[in-house]
């Protein structure tokens, strides 16, 4: 399964190879052109008379990388991208593109003192053990910079969900996949971006390169951080109302909605884009383009096991291949 | 078979407190040829291997593992639980197995709080659930109030035969069991031994208490794990994992015992570190050793960082030499001698 693949890839932030890889192979078949662009962005086109468009789905997921050692042999690490850092004890990892284990420990219950543990770990009180000796074994083996993930796998879950990690952006990616594999009219432009756990940062230059006329980004997104007991999955995609930055265009959005009502496919309406990102890149770097946005809901998104739903899944793929070829 | 895939397939079964006759199979089969295996009616899991002469041994390491349970079966999939012997911190974003009806996946997730000086977050074990995905009605007819549930291990090899995974506390001490076994299968030694894996310790060496009362050996020794002295253990200790078992020093444990299996390890070469604990060792040994009329008791412990947590880190030589330590020993105790080793 594709999406398997691609959620059980290994690619941080600033390092998507082995994504990329996975997804320039994909492509070749449909697509006339591939380019991959400064950032590391994958550009796939696919010509048409009509209006240029762009969807984009970012690449990267969120995880560590390697800052220092410590004298036990342990190593220091910061995040990449963005993490629930709540849920980060307790957890094994890959790190580089060996896929070295490691793990992240925590002091045992009985050696804590009554304050301690209540409070949620600091990142900087925490370390990665890969197994080293000492500080001059760890510095052999791992360099600076090294980065590192989680190690869970996709899987099915409960009554036709899934469980995994980088559903943020992974999901976006294999829908973005199915979508160069089908025609539409349009001068169809599939973005698979860089950094996009960095406010999107990759697409700032697919946005000055391109210059498209609409965007629609997609990805998976925690609906609610603040209630997570009363969220409920397989209700339909959400098309946003706004991103972080800014307020989507109208046009667009009355627009899906039409499509989704003419096709029967379950949708939600609103702001629930809790993190900045890919939307905002395009209005600041693109011409006055036209932005949309498609959320596939997702639980625990930020965190090493996230959930969404594979109704979810396959109805915003369905809005949006129904949307693509309305135009 | 080799002790890293029994230690793999130990971890990564689950036996919560209570519960360790899901143990039975795996431990039945490893142990096939070693001596005659019996479980008993609190789930005490028994190995007994004939001596020549007289007297007994038991050497014990606890089967069962920290778990929760469930309390509550709320709508939207939601489990509440309560916990034994876990941290909370530890809990946050594991996938769990929920023993109903057939074993469910579930996954725990919490609402924080922000404290309210610093910014950092902070847990309650209250304010923990566990998500499974599927709808009341259907865990209502898999899983009712009471059932047991625990962590779903991941067995990762790190470097210097250091391996992680949940619940080496103590299946890491099973495998010590079995390492003695087969150094003792073809050899010829003194005592009757019998091989314990203990219910109930978590909940306070309840099965240890038990079966040396019903067995009450001369000797009865107790492997478990121990914290390590690293950053995030015990920095009051020597323990250092790859450097040999810990023998442990104190009221808990009979002196001129401890010395002979010190002699011993010396002898032998066999590499072992010693740690002191004034008090409860938190073990088995502190049941053993006041059962009946007293039984001399010992303590070796495995290291282990990260203890009660789902990534314990845990040394394959350790465990190795444990049960070597305790298999010479075992070998260098003549029946004559038994008395006046144990008489103070």
């Amino acid at each position: 399964m594709l999406l398997k693949k691609l959620c059980d890839a290994n690619a941080p932030s600033g390092y998507e190879g082995e994504v990329r890889e996975i997804i320039k192979k994909e492509i070749k078949e449909c697509v006339d052109e591939i380019k991959v662009d400064r950032m590391g962005n994958i550009i796939g086109h696919k010509r048409g008379n009509g209006k240029k468009v762009v969807v984009d789905a970012f690449m990267d997921e969120p995880g560590f990388i390697i800052t220092g050692y410590n004298e036990d042999g342990t190593l220091k690490f910061d995040l990449l991208g963005s993490l629930d850092t709540e849920t980060i004890p307790c957890k094994t990892v890959y790190i580089g593109k060996d896929k070295l284990n490691g793990v992240i420990g925590i002091k045992p219950i009985h050696l804590q003192g009554k304050a301690e543990r209540e409070k949620i770990y600091d990142t900087n009180q925490l370390c990665i053990d890969i197994g080293a000796n000492s500080k001059e074994e760890a510095k052999k083996i791992i360099p600076l910079g090294e980065y590192a993930v989680f190690t869970s796998r996709l899987e099915s879950f409960g009554e036709g969900l899934l469980k995994g990690k980088a559903l943020s952006s992974r999901l976006g990616c294999s829908i973005l996949l199915g979508l160069l594999k089908e025609e539409y009219n349009c001068d169809f432009y599939g973005v698979f971006s860089v950094q996009g756990e960095l406010n999107g940062r990759g697409s700032y230059v697919s946005a000055y390169n391109i210059n498209p006329e609409l965007v629609i980004t997609v990805k998976g997104s925690e609906l609610n951080k603040q209630n997570k007991r009363e969220v409920e999955l397989s209700k339909g995609p959400i098309i946003s109302m706004m991103s972080q930055e800014e307020i989507l265009s109208a046009n667009i959005i009355m627009d899906m909605k039409a499509v989704a009502i003419k096709n029967n496919i379950p949708h939600g309406i609103g702001k629930y884009s809790t993190e900045s990102g890919v939307t905002g890149s395009y209005s600041m770097s693109a011409e006055g383009t036209e932005i949309g946005e498609i959320i596939i809901p997702c639980k625990y998104s930020n965190t090493s096991i996230g959930v969404c739903s594979l109704e979810d899944y396959n109805n915003t793929f369905n809005l949006l291949n129904k949307f693509l070829k309305s135009l | 078979m080799d002790s890293k895939e029994l230690l793999k397939e130990l971890c990564l079964a689950h036996a919560p407190s209570g519960r360790e006759y899901m143990l039975y199979p795996i431990i039945k089969e490893a142990f096939k040829g070693f001596g005659d295996i019996y479980i008993d009616k609190m789930n005490n899991i028994v190995i007994h291997k004939k001596g020549e002469g007289q007297g007994s041994i038991m050497i014990s390491a606890h089967a069962d593992e920290i778990f929760l349970i469930v309390t509550e079966i709320c709508h939207n999939g939601i489990l509440r639980f309560k916990g034994v012997g876990v941290d909370p911190k530890a809990l946050i974003s594991q996938e769990i197995v929920i023993h109903g009806k057939e074993k469910l996946t579930g996954i725990i997730q919490g609402e924080f709080t922000d404290t309210e000086n610093n910014g950092s977050k902070a847990i309650q074990g209250g304010n923990l659930f566990i998500d499974t995905g599927y709808s009341r009605e259907f865990l209502e007819d898999k899983i009712k109030l009471g059932d047991f549930v625990t962590l779903k291990g991941e067995f990762t090899e790190l470097l210097n035969n250091n391996v992680s995974c949940k619940t080496t506390d103590d299946r890491a001490g099973i495998v010590a069991l079995y390492e003695c076994a087969k150094a003792l299968k073809d050899h010829e030694h003194d005592l009757d031994v019998y091989f314990v894996c203990s219910c109930q310790e978590e909940l306070g060496h309840r099965g240890a208490k038990m079966i040396s009362h019903s067995m009450m050996p001369d000797v009865g020794i107790a492997i478990d794990t121990t914290f390590d002295s690293g950053a995030m253990g015990d920095k009051n200790r020597e323990n250092i994992l790859g450097n040999g078992p810990i023998i442990c020093v104190g009221p808990n444990l009979h002196p001129k015992l401890n010395q002979r299996l010190m002699n011993v390890g010396r002898a032998y070469k066999i590499p072992y570190g010693v740690e002191v604990e004034p008090g409860n060792t938190g073990t088995d040994t502190w049941d053993i050793q006041i059962t009946g009329s007293g039984i001399p008791a010992l303590l070796i412990s495995i290291p282990t960082k990260y203890l009660h947590t789902r990534v314990e880190v845990i040394n394959l030589e350790d465990i190795k030499n444990t049960g070597r330590l305790v298999a010479t020993f075992i070998k260098s105790i003549k029946s004559h001698e038994l008395e006046e080793i144990l008489c103070f």
